[in-house]
Order: structure tokens, then C-alpha cells, then sequence
């Protein structure tokens, strides 16, 4: 007979982590055309403005010019700029989906009732929700990125290659933060869609996909100073392309992620709690 | 008395705000009162039923003491935890609600039992031999290596079955788990709740609108209606309070206008048009006259006059066994079928 303990180890937390890591790697292999489409998407994305400024200048080399010329971004490719910028972009928005889409699939299937009824601690949900993103994010940046630079005649390996990854592990942390607070949102207006799309496009407008935030209007360029999606994707840019960067130095930049990577969690998780809280008080989280 | 009480409930009272539509942009909000100050106890190694229409307040009752509800009022323990060990409780619950739902439709029923057997810290070690054991059990064999998206809703519901018991804990809530089980089906997990019960001790608690599972497995019987509690005993003792009074089934042609007509006749306590199954294992009902006398040789020759001179054409009398649906009617003058039936057809 099983005993019943409600004292969990840490043992069964890390099962419960481990469990939710590979359901969801067994069900995105069951979507085969998921991972193909996160790989193939930011490099048709990058393609639309890359093919456009070759268009407008001429060639890629005369955009090119023209970019650093209007941008002050000394050195930098426009081409490799845009691939780095559409490949965050779409890891970033990527992980909110994922977030935010889970809360309001599960909520329709049923299945997010099933979680909670389970003794298993939302935390270890969600670090396995985190660990299986983090590793789809890191395989479809990568391929992604490898293929769009491959595709445009650049080289994927220049500048810091590994800083940029260091970077993009930690960079990601604060992103689920705000998938979280997403997640509370999509339980109280239960719009995962609208809210999503709409929210997506915000971002890529901030993040500085396409261009340098110093060309945006001052109130998107305070948007941009507070959302740690801008300091991930501009702190990529610059460790693989040498550029400079933008807040003192590379530890400038390293110290501003850390503490984004800090807080946005807590505060995530802390909003997503009482989001919670709140519909078990009504009609309960598993209401759609 | 000392009381050997694994649920405790006191008081309890829910109310959330719900929003009625009009048209396409007005709503107007509402306050549902789901619950209103329900209090009952479940003996340890008890079968506790719920009987109640659909939207009686059965689910809501059981969303709250499995923690995914918060009560607005009132108090309850579960196997000795207040509503705020959440884990506690959630670690001595084998539940299974929402019916079908609540299964990964990508993932196969293995799979599925193999992660709520994580989520509900199952030692691996024990996990996989419980697994195969519940498969074996629940006659799961030939689609547990499938994903669940091919079942068929009767499948999917032994396997959400199989789940709630994953975690072998000392209490099952199983709201409404035969619906969409054939008739064969419904039997089998009634009997293996029975065998849980018997054999493992579990304490369980069985909702359901259908009075003849409550007869057949529950020792005790809480009648919710409009959530309330409106008569809580065992069966039996249910039943036998309503046999000082005589129970007729008349069939046939009942016009409408003749029932107010014979409820005012004296030694008449009720008189109600009700639907009674087919006796042929089907799925259809036809109706019948359903009259409650004080006793029925005095009252019959004045029933039969009374419906022959208002155009009723009778098939058939029958002098009824009580039924817990007579009950139910008895307290609220309505028939659990034919409200599960209006709630349905509402939804």
C-alpha cells in the first residue's frame, strides 16, 4: 500500500519538474510542424526588411551603409542585426505564447483543474513548464539563427558567441516572469488570443528588433528601458557583433539582466498567486 | 457519540458572481448561490452519496473540498485538514470531476497516469506497478498504449477513473463517474467503487443524479436540491419514512388539467406527472401518473372515477416500491429526472 505523506521531498518536487519536462517534450513531438515553424519563422520574418532595405539602397552592402550612417550603430550589419533581433523577437514572444497559451489550453481541456487538484506544488509546474521552454527557445534560437546567417552569406560565429548564449539563458528568465503575469491576465479576461497578438507587436516595436530603440519616439524608448526584452535582444546584438554597448559596459548590461532575472519572477509569480486566489474565490480557474 | 468523521462539513455557503448576457454587448450580474450553509459529516469508510439534479450544487460542493474552490462562508475538514492545507487534502483526495475532461488528449492513457502518478509524488518505484495494476483492473489494457484523443467517451472516462485513483488515497470523490458509460460499463465501476470501499477501506464520496446508483452503493444519502441539503439518512430509512403513505403509478392518456383536480381530492398528498425508463434496457422513458395517498383502497375508487370523467384513458395502476426519486419528490415536489432532463436541455 502507498503511504500517504504530505511531506514532499525534494526528491518529489524534482519529479513533478521532471514529469511536466517531458510530457511536454513527448506532446510538441506529436506537433512536428511546431518546431519546424519556430525555426523557419524569424528567418522569413528577418527576410521582409532585409530584402526591403537591399531594395530600397540598392544592394546589401549600400543598406548597410545606410543603416550605420542613420543609426550610429558603428559596424553594424544590418542584415546580421535584423537575423539576431527577429531570432529573439521570436523566442521571446515564442515563450510568452507558451506560457500564456498553456494556462487557457489547459483551462479548456480541463487538465489545468487536474493539475490543481494534485498535491504538486505550482512551482515545480511551472520550473518544468520553464526548463521544457527554455530548451525549445535554445534549440530554435540557435537553429534559427544558424540558418538565417547561413541563408544571407553571414557568419554565425562571429563576435562572442558564447557570451551571447550566456546572455540568452539568463536573458530568457525574466521573460518567463512576464509570462507569468501574462498567465494571470489570460485567467482574469480569459482573451489568450487578442491579448497575445496584440501584446507581441508592442514588444517587437520596443525590443528593437529592426532598428535601434534611439530611433523611437521617448516614451517607447522609456517602454523599451523597462522591459528586460530590449536588454536581451540589444545585449545579443552586441556580443556578437561587437557593438557598443549600450549601458556602460558588458557587466553594465550583465547586472541589469541578472536583476531582471531576479525580480520579474517574483513578481510574476506573485501576481499569477493572487490571480488565482482570486478565481477560486469566483467561479474557479478551471471556468473558461 | 464519538464521531469517526474523515469529512467535516459545517455551514458551508458558496456565492460568485456570474454574468447573464443580453444582446451583444449589454450584461447584466448575477449572484449565484451555488451553496447555502451546507452541513453534513462522512464517516470514515463510508459511501456518502450526493443526490441532486444537475445544477443542484453537488460539483461545487466537491470543487471546495478538494481546494479548487474557496468557500465564501463556512468551514471543512477533510481527513482531519482545514480548507487551507491545501496539499494535505489534495494528498488524501483521489478525485475525478468534470467527467471526461481533464486528460492530455496528445499523450497516450499510459502516459497520462504515469504523470499524475508524478504529480501526485508516487514513488516511481511504485508508480509503474500501479499503473499495470489499475490497467489490469479497469480493463484498460487494449487502449492504454494509445493516445487519448482516439477514445471513445466511455474510454476516456475509466481512464480519468484510473486516475483518481493513482494515488491510492484513504478518499475518493467521484462526481457523476458513469456518465457516458454504457449500461455494462456503469455497472463494472460501481462495483469496483464498491470493492474500493469494501476491500480498501476508501471512504468515498459518489455524486450522482441517478437515484438507483445512490440505492445500490451509498450508506448514507444527502438529497441536495438548490444547494441545500434537503434530507440526509441511509436509503432505506429515506425510503421508509415515505412508506406510511401508498405510492400509485397509474399509466396511460393523464391529461394535464386532471392532476390539480386530484391533488385537491381528500387522502391525496401528491399527485405529479413523472417519466419512468422503458422496462427493456433501452434509453427511453415515458411518463406516468405518480400519486402519494394516505391509502390507496380508500383512494382508488375516487382516482379512477375522477381521471375517467376528465378524459384520462388508463393502461395500467401499479401500487410502487419507494424509490429515493420518490423522495425527492416528496420534499420538492419536482422530479430528479425531469430537472436533470431541463438542465440538460438548458445547456
Amino acid at each position: 500500500m502507498f503511504l500517504l505523506s504530505s511531506k514532499i521531498g525534494f526528491r518529489g518536487h524534482l519529479g513533478v519538474v521532471w514529469g511536466t519536462f517531458i510530457v511536454r517534450i513527448k506532446t510538441i513531438s506529436r506537433y512536428k510542424g511546431m518546431l519546424f515553424m519556430d525555426i523557419l519563422m524569424p528567418i522569413l520574418f528577418a527576410a521582409m526588411p532585409i530584402l526591403l532595405g537591399q531594395a530600397l539602397a540598392g544592394s546589401i552592402s549600400a543598406a548597410s551603409a545606410n543603416f550605420e550612417q542613420n543609426t550610429g550603430l558603428i559596424g553594424a550589419n544590418y542584415v546580421a542585426y535584423i537575423i539576431i533581433g527577429a531570432n529573439v523577437f521570436s523566442t521571446v514572444t515564442t515563450s510568452l505564447w507558451l506560457f500564456g497559451f498553456f494556462i487557457r489550453r489547459e483551462q479548456t481541456l480541463g487538465t489545468l483543474e487536474s493539475l490543481f487538484m494534485t498535491p504538486a506544488h505550482q512551482i515545480a509546474i511551472l520550473a518544468g513548464l520553464t526548463l521544457y521552454v527554455e530548451v525549445r527557445s535554445i534549440i530554435t534560437f540557435t537553429a534559427g539563427y544558424f540558418f538565417g546567417c547561413l541563408l544571407f552569406n553571414i557568419n554565425p560565429l562571429q563576435g562572442q558567441s558564447g557570451l551571447a548564449f550566456g546572455i540568452l539563458l539568463i536573458g530568457l528568465i525574466p521573460i518567463y516572469g512576464l509570462s507569468f503575469l501574462l498567465g494571470a491576465l489570460i485567467l482574469k479576461v480569459k482573451q489568450a488570443n487578442s491579448l497575445l497578438n496584440t501584446f507581441q507587436w508592442f514588444l517587437g516595436i520596443i525590443m528593437g528588433v529592426f532598428f535601434p530603440i534611439t530611433v523611437l519616439p521617448v516614451f517607447f524608448q522609456i517602454c523599451a528601458y523597462v522591459f528586460p526584452g530590449f536588454w536581451l535582444n540589444y545585449s545579443i546584438q552586441a556580443a556578437l557583433m561587437d557593438l557598443k554597448w549600450f549601458f556602460f559596459n558588458m557587466y553594465g548590461h550583465l547586472a541589469i539582466i541578472f536583476a531582471f532575472a531576479l525580480i520579474c519572477p517574483l513578481i510574476g509569480y506573485w501576481i499569477f498567486a493572487k490571480a488565482e486566489a482570486r478565481s477560486k474565490s469566483g467561479e474557479g480557474i478551471g471556468q473558461f | 457519540m464519538v464521531s469517526n468523521a474523515i469529512i467535516e462539513v459545517v455551514n458551508l455557503t458558496k456565492k460568485y458572481h456570474s454574468k447573464k448576457r443580453l444582446g451583444l454587448f449589454r450584461t447584466q450580474k448575477n449572484v449565484v448561490h451555488a451553496l447555502k450553509g451546507v452541513t453534513f459529516k462522512v464517516e470514515h469508510g463510508e459511501i456518502f452519496g450526493l443526490l441532486g439534479p444537475n445544477g443542484a450544487g453537488k460539483t461545487t460542493l466537491i470543487k471546495i473540498l478538494t481546494t479548487l474552490l474557496f468557500p465564501t462562508k463556512g468551514t471543512a475538514k477533510v481527513n482531519g485538514y482545514s480548507l487551507e492545507q491545501d496539499k494535505e487534502i489534495k494528498s488524501s483526495i483521489g478525485a475525478m470531476l468534470m467527467g471526461e475532461r481533464g486528460l492530455y488528449w496528445k499523450l497516450t492513457g499510459k502516459e497520462n497516469l504515469e504523470y499524475f502518478g508524478a504529480l501526485y509524488h508516487v514513488p516511481k518505484r511504485l508508480r509503474r506497478d500501479r499503473i499495470q495494476s489499475l490497467i489490469n483492473l479497469l480493463e484498460l489494457d487494449n487502449i492504454a498504449d494509445r493516445t487519448v484523443e482516439t477514445y471513445s467517451s466511455g474510454q476516456k472516462m475509466k481512464m480519468v477513473f484510473a486516475r483518481a485513483l493513482i494515488n491510492n488515497a484513504p478518499i475518493l470523490m467521484l462526481d457523476e463517474p458513469t456518465n457516458t458509460l454504457d449500461v455494462k460499463e456503469a455497472r463494472r465501476l460501481r462495483k469496483i467503487v464498491k470493492e474500493q470501499n469494501e476491500d480498501y477501506n476508501k471512504t468515498i464520496i459518489f455524486c450522482t443524479h441517478l437515484m438507483h446508483e445512490a440505492e445500490e452503493l451509498c450508506h448514507r444519502v444527502g438529497i441536495i436540491d438548490h444547494g441545500q441539503i434537503i434530507a440526509l439518512d441511509n436509503p432505506s430509512e429515506l425510503m421508509n419514512n415515505l412508506q406510511e403513505n401508498d405510492i400509485l403509478s397509474i399509466e396511460g392518456h393523464i391529461p394535464e388539467k386532471t392532476i390539480q383536480i386530484l391533488q385537491d381530492l381528500p387522502g391525496i398528498i401528491s399527485a405529479n406527472i413523472l417519466t419512468k425508463r422503458v422496462n427493456n434496457g433501452s434509453t427511453e422513458e415515458k411518463p406516468y401518473l405518480n400519486v402519494v395517498c394516505r391509502d390507496s383502497h380508500q383512494a382508488l375508487p375516487e382516482i379512477i372515477t375522477t381521471l375517467n370523467n376528465h378524459g384520462a384513458i388508463i393502461r395500467n395502476i401499479d401500487k410502487k416500491e419507494t424509490t429515493l426519486e420518490d423522495v425527492f419528490v416528496n420534499i420538492t415536489g419536482r422530479s430528479l429526472m425531469e430537472d436533470t432532463r431541463q438542465e440538460k436541455s438548458k445547456t
